[in-house]
């Protein structure tokens, strides 16, 4: 390279260095703007920034702007919280952040049809007087990653991990353990439709392990999860016509649910639930179809050692 | 001094001695945090709660320097083992004793007697296991009187005698479900032994390659060790390939 490339090249970094500073200048205030941080040594008098944090989820997400960041630093419990606009709150990997309640629920939403709702590393535990660990009554877009629910367990129709009410919504459920609830996760739309993409998730010990009973529409897609030991591990029911459920179930395992590894109760034939790639092993019933719904098997799915494997010869579907 | 339906949240890195859990527990470490019990006498953890008590243990690492079991279940409800590593025990990793619940997922057993061993002398001793891997045991898994239990995403390598095996004695069958899981590297990958009772394992879209012998069954009597194959299933690369003794289908 000649002397003068070099110095072409020379002055070309450092005016890219200048861009660059000019860039960092211009964006530190919009990273720094929407983050507000808890922790255990924090105080709710405080701003809830890095350096001084605030000690309850509640009061972080009410200072915290839109669309904001709520950011755990630290292990402890941070209370209960109801969340009415788009906000993400993150506890990263290496802490154990709970919300621990003993009524009510743990995380209730009740933001706009528009609004993103995030949860990420959460421990959220209730008791038989608690209603949600989840409660989502209006939102767009639920998304719930690694989180750890158990224990709420109010009564008949009523304790869930996590339950969606939210018209014309989607819930997003990953890596997440579901626990001793009555039911692990819920999608229970009166209206309009519900969206549900779950996956990598155990639903254990739950009365219903996915529970979708809707008068609305809804279609769940429930790929690599469990529900065991269960009283029933997958639930496809609604209140007929013209409520509708679609069911995808793939790469998924039902065992040891002492009623029926996969119930349907549909009022409305329409309903369809898709069995593929599954295991469904040691339950009281395997597939237990009610009066209505059709039940699709794709002719790959382990339906074996049932004390009643299926009471009906399921309608075959192809693989592409 | 906790209650019961308590969580115990480990906060740091540290060395944590083995205990007894007699109701509803949940220990956690967090990703990040490494919580060793190194156990030189006794058992690691040992359970025996009521039987409506539920616990939890994550992220624990249980190393065994000679002595009986890492985990030993002799009662409760249900036993939740995530992401725990635990090796060394010259009887078991694990030994669950049902009537009762067993879920172990994410978790690596290495270097004891039985990886896991799960029977009940009454009722039912469920298990599941997902994503564990059995590794330099003797027995990888060990399922006996009235244990049933489905293995998803799991492997079981270079044990130095079975890698899955079933083996009821009296009081009750055994039974054991495969699904996408790997046995390699062991003197049997998988073996079915009906002794004082019926044996029966399922194996479905699962790989048995590299073992000494790859498939066996063996009955007594009328004690028959089943071993039925969906037909998805590689069993290919084993000094001696061994057979299915039947089939089931998919539906």
């Amino acid at each position: 390279m000649d002397r003068e490339r070099r110095i072409s090249m020379k002055r070309f970094q450092i005016e890219m260095a200048g861009v660059l500073v000019i860039f960092a200048l211009v964006a530190v205030p919009g990273w720094a703007g929407p983050k507000h941080y808890v922790a255990s040594y924090g105080l709710n008098t405080n701003p809830c920034t890095l350096d001084s944090p605030c000690r309850s989820f509640a009061q972080a997400v009410s200072v915290a702007d839109a669309g904001g960041e709520v950011i755990v630093l630290d292990t402890g419990g941070y209370g209960s919280v109801t969340i009415t606009k788009s906000i993400s709150i993150i506890a990263p990997v290496g802490m154990y952040a709970s919300v621990t309640v003993s009524s009510g629920s743990g995380i209730t939403i009740s933001a706009g049809a528009g609004d993103k709702v995030f949860i990420k590393g959460l421990t959220i535990r209730g008791t038989s007087n608690s209603l949600s660990g989840i409660r989502a009554l209006t939102v767009g877009t639920l998304v719930v990653d690694n989180c750890f629910i158990s224990g709420f367990a109010c009564g008949f129709l009523c304790g869930e991990g996590i339950a969606i009410f939210a018209p014309n919504s989607n819930l997003v459920v990953e890596d997440s353990e579901i626990r001793d609830n009555n039911y692990g996760i819920g999608i229970y739309n009166t209206s309009g439709s519900v969206k549900a993409s779950i996956d990598r998730v155990h639903s254990d010990g739950n009365g219903v392990g996915y529970d979708v009973l809707t008068s609305g529409t809804a279609i769940a897609n429930i790929t690599n999860s469990t529900a065991n030991n269960n009283s029933t591990g997958f639930e496809n029911a609604e209140f007929g016509s013209p409520a509708k459920v679609i069911m995808n179930l793939e790469n998924c395992i039902a065992s040891n649910n002492s009623y029926a590894g996969v119930g349907t109760f549909n009022g409305n034939s329409a309903s369809e639930t898709h069995l593929s790639n599954c295991a469904i092993v040691g339950n009281q019933n395997g597939i237990l179809k009610g009066s209505s719904g059709t039940i699709y098997s794709r002719g790959n799915n382990t339906v074996v050692g049932n004390t009643n494997n299926s009471n009906v010869v399921p309608t075959a579907f192809s693989a592409w | 001094v906790s209650i019961s339906g308590d969580e115990i949240v480990v906060l740091d890195s540290g060395g944590y001695g083995g205990f007894t859990i007699d109701k509803s527990i949940t220990i956690s470490v967090p990703p990040g945090v490494y919580a060793g019990m190194i156990i030189s006498s006794g058992n690691g953890i040992t359970i025996n709660a009521g039987t409506e008590d539920v616990v939890i243990l994550r992220g624990l690492t249980i190393v065994g320097q000679g002595p009986s079991y890492g985990i030993y279940f002799y009662s409760g409800k249900a036993l939740y083992v995530e992401n725990c590593s635990i090796k060394g025990f010259d009887y078991a990793g694990i030994d669950f004793r049902g009537p009762g619940y067993l879920l172990v997922k994410d978790t690596l057993l290495k270097e004891s007697q039985y990886g896991i061993y799960i029977s009940a002398a009454s009722g039912t001793a469920n298990a599941v296991l997902d994503r564990v891997h059995l590794e330099r045991n003797d027995f990888g898994l060990e399922v006996a009187s009235n244990g049933k239990v489905t293995v998803r995403d799991s492997i079981a390598a270079n044990n130095s005698d079975t890698g899955f095996y079933v083996n009821p004695a009296i009081p009750g069958p055994g039974e054991l479900n495969i699904e996408s899981s790997v046995a390699t590297g062991n003197s049997c990958g998988i073996r079915s032994r009906g002794f004082s009772n019926e044996a029966t394992i399922r194996v479905s879209n699962s790989t048995v390659t590299d073992n000494a012998t790859g498939l066996e069954s063996i009955s007594y009597g009328s004690f028959t060790g089943n071993l039925l194959s969906r037909g998805n299933n590689t069993v290919e690369g084993n000094t001696s390939n061994g057979s299915f003794t039947g089939t089931f289908t998919a539906k």
